[in-house]
């Protein structure tokens, strides 16, 4: 599985060079597209890691020298978005990207740039406006994969914790929604407590340990956040180190990579969907031809020490972890995994911005 | 500037016989009394003026129609905040009635001009009831404005979050494009603009507008010349609730759909567009057209960091640091006029 896996990822590369090679000549004639990326908020690692992949996936590989990418950020309000999309459509670029303050209070500012005749492409926190494109992972197929590789993992059988996120948050009700709508397929798994996680560690472990102090058997742990505080839970208790779900921040693949006899599966919303974004971009104003569906989903792989084939979704990709290769102990614990779309090499230093 | 009241009081008390001569006029004072007033309007020159070096197009009718849509939510918000600062309070329950405004809006609103326009007057209404509530309590409760308003707002926003908890609904067509309809040559929102000085050169000079600015300069001289202080409060909060809700139908235009968070956005922007303008937080001094170029100011600072493409950091830092020159003018002006009186 794993030379497989790195025989794809050379041919992928190998590929990529030669797409590049064959770029040159095509790019010299033509003058690059300018595309705005216009993102709400950069209070997390997430948003960074975005804008730092997205500058560099026009640096390099097939993009390189065709796109003038300019970033501009706002300080999280609407009315600060809708300016700054303004300043940005009397530019006249050529494509916009946006990451979203709201789903649908930019719409009539999207609606003003696609009537001037530039490409949109709303991506991660997606608009509703249908002139636009939405470009994000998939949230049916994330909790769906992750509840079945826990099914398979427990032989259908046991008692698991469940995390239910931030309260009130709509994606923490979608993932909760996923995993319990697959795991009640499995009579025999029984969901024997519920927490918080709210998405950071320290919450999680303390949600998980009571859990853990009040049920005397868990043989599985699903969260939505990092896994990692569910693992040092375990330790903390003297508990065996049971199956765990999470999502794929480095931290959690270091550390089920470093725990012994840890089983975990991380699920994706890359980074990179920003760079896809981009190429969308790209591919539409390079053809002039629009996809058929304006909501493009990427498919993050998912990281995992047990790769599985999933009966739901098959054919899904499993990136078995591996020190060094996708978890890095010396980059940073917030980094998202996996780091580079298979159409560009970008390495984890360049992700984290420590290169 | 308006009178204050000590010397309307005087001048009432005064025998109407012995009418004083005229007085030499007061050239330095009346400078000083303006400083914060003309500050403003020499940094939106100056910001103006940058701007225009690096865009071309600045000097155009387009840029007004577009900056002033950009700033008219901002601008409506801060006419109700201005005429609360000119009392000598604070109305920070504007952010949730924006918030309310807005969803309202978005679940009412339909295709049916007639329902639509009915909708559009309840949500003005409302905002003025909540507004005289707010002020009636003020005085009934003899509590500080800045408590009662806090209160407010949360209770309007949780409403808000009841009526839609997500960003969403819908605004008809037809009511968003009226910020970009432009009867004879101006869009709506510069008419907007100009409505808004309209009224106030008419509104500062009625009895309640005199005696909002009265009772903020000196609550209790205003008292004594037979101000109803409760009267005063009703109208004063009752009008910034008013133009809140107008804040939140225009801001739908913006949006085209309702949003229970929005408000807040508004909140501390409106008291820093009239501080930038030159209205007092001590209450009784200031004008509007200051609080409209303030929210000039503050909105044109965006597009001023855009163009000069450093990072949008920098926005927050300008406003702080031109907030504080803003500051520190009215309390130039202020200790002037302080010592002018006695």
């Amino acid at each position: 599985m794993k030379s497989l896996s790195r025989n794809i990822g050379f041919a992928a590369f190998a590929a990529t060079m030669m797409a590049a090679g064959m770029q040159t000549g095509h790019a010299e004639d033509k003058k690059p597209y300018t595309i705005y990326l216009s993102n709400n908020f950069v209070g997390n690692d997430w948003r960074q890691q975005m804008e730092r992949v997205a500058t560099v996936s026009v640096n390099k590989g097939p993009l390189k020298g065709r796109v003038d990418l300019k970033i501009e950020n706002v300080e999280n309000t609407v009315q600060a978005q809708i300016n700054s999309l303004n300043n940005i459509i009397r530019q006249k670029p050529d494509a916009i990207l946006v990451d979203a303050g709201s789903d649908s209070a930019l719409n009539p500012t999207i609606k003003k740039a696609c009537d001037a005749g530039i490409v949109v492409i709303s991506f991660d926190q997606v608009v509703t406006e249908p002139c636009a494109y939405a470009v994000a992972s998939d949230w049916d197929r994330i909790p769906s994969v992750m509840a079945e590789w826990m099914a398979t993992q427990l032989g259908g059988k046991g008692n698991i914790i469940l995390d239910r996120g931030l309260a009130g948050a709509p994606i923490s009700a979608q993932l909760q929604g996923g995993y319990e709508k697959v795991l009640a397929k499995y009579p025999d798994i029984k969901v024997v407590g519920y927490y918080n996680g709210n998405y950071a560690l320290g919450p999680e472990q303390s949600g998980v340990a009571a859990l853990l102090a009040a049920n005397p058997k868990i043989d599985g742990i699903m969260t939505q956040g990092y896994g990692s505080g569910a693992i040092q839970a375990l330790k903390d208790a003297g508990r065996p180190i049971v199956p765990v779900v999470g999502f794929s921040y480095n931290v959690a693949a270091v550390t089920c990579a470093q725990t012994q006899g840890a089983k975990c599966i991380l699920g994706s919303n890359p980074a990179y969907l920003s760079s896809e974004a981009i190429k969308l971009a790209v591919d539409i104003l390079d053809t002039g031809k629009k996809p058929a569906e304006r909501s493009v989903s990427v498919k993050g792989d998912f990281v995992t020490t047990d790769p599985f084939e999933s009966k739901l979704y098959p054919g899904t990709k499993m990136i078995k972890i591996a020190i060094g290769e996708n978890a890095f102990p010396d980059q940073a614990p917030g980094l998202t995994l996996p780091i580079t779309p298979d159409w560009v090499e970008i390495t984890a230093a360049e992700a984290a911005g420590t290169k | 500037m308006v009178m204050s009241v000590e010397q309307t009081v005087e001048m009432a008390q005064r025998p109407a016989e012995t009418k004083p001569t005229k007085p030499a006029i007061d050239w330095r004072g009346r400078l000083l009394d303006r400083a914060p007033f003309l500050v403003a309007c020499l940094m939106l020159a100056l910001i103006v003026g940058i701007y225009g070096s690096l865009q071309s197009g600045v000097f155009s009718l387009d840029e007004l129609n577009l900056d002033t849509a950009a700033a008219m939510t901002l601008m409506l918000a801060a006419t109700g905040q201005t005429i609360v600062l000119l009392r000598g309070g604070i109305d920070l329950s504007i952010g949730g009635m924006i918030s309310l405004g807005t969803v309202i809006a978005a679940t009412r609103f339909t295709d049916d001009a007639s329902t639509t326009a009915l909708w559009a007057l309840i949500i003005l209404a409302l905002g003025f009831l909540i507004g005289a509530l707010n002020g009636l309590l003020i005085s009934l409760l003899k509590l500080q404005p800045f408590l009662v308003t806090l209160a407010t707002w949360s209770i309007l926003n949780g409403v808000a979050m009841i009526i839609l908890p997500t960003d969403g609904g819908s605004i008809p067509s037809w009511w968003v494009g009226f910020a970009s309809a432009q009867p004879l040559g101006l869009t709506s929102p510069v008419w907007m603009l100009l409505v808004l000085l309209l009224f106030w050169w008419w509104f500062r000079a009625t009895r309640v507008g005199i005696a909002i600015q009265a009772t903020g300069s000196n609550e209790k001289s205003a008292f004594l010349s037979g101000v109803s202080i409760a009267r005063v409060n009703l109208v004063t909060y009752g009008l910034s609730g008013l133009f809140a809700a107008g804040a939140a139908l225009f801001l739908v235009t913006q949006t085209g759909a309702g949003s229970p968070t929005i408000g807040k956005d508004y909140i501390l922007p409106s008291v820093a567009a009239a501080v930038i303008g030159g209205v007092s937080l001590f209450g009784g001094r200031g004008h509007l057209a200051g609080t409209l170029i303030g929210a000039f100011v503050l909105t044109l600072i965006g597009n001023l960091v855009f163009v000069l493409h450093v990072s949008s950091y920098w926005q927050p830092v300008a406003s702080g640091v031109i907030l504080l020159l803003s500051v520190l003018a009215s309390s130039v002006a202020e200790k002037a006029a302080r010592n002018r009186v006695q």
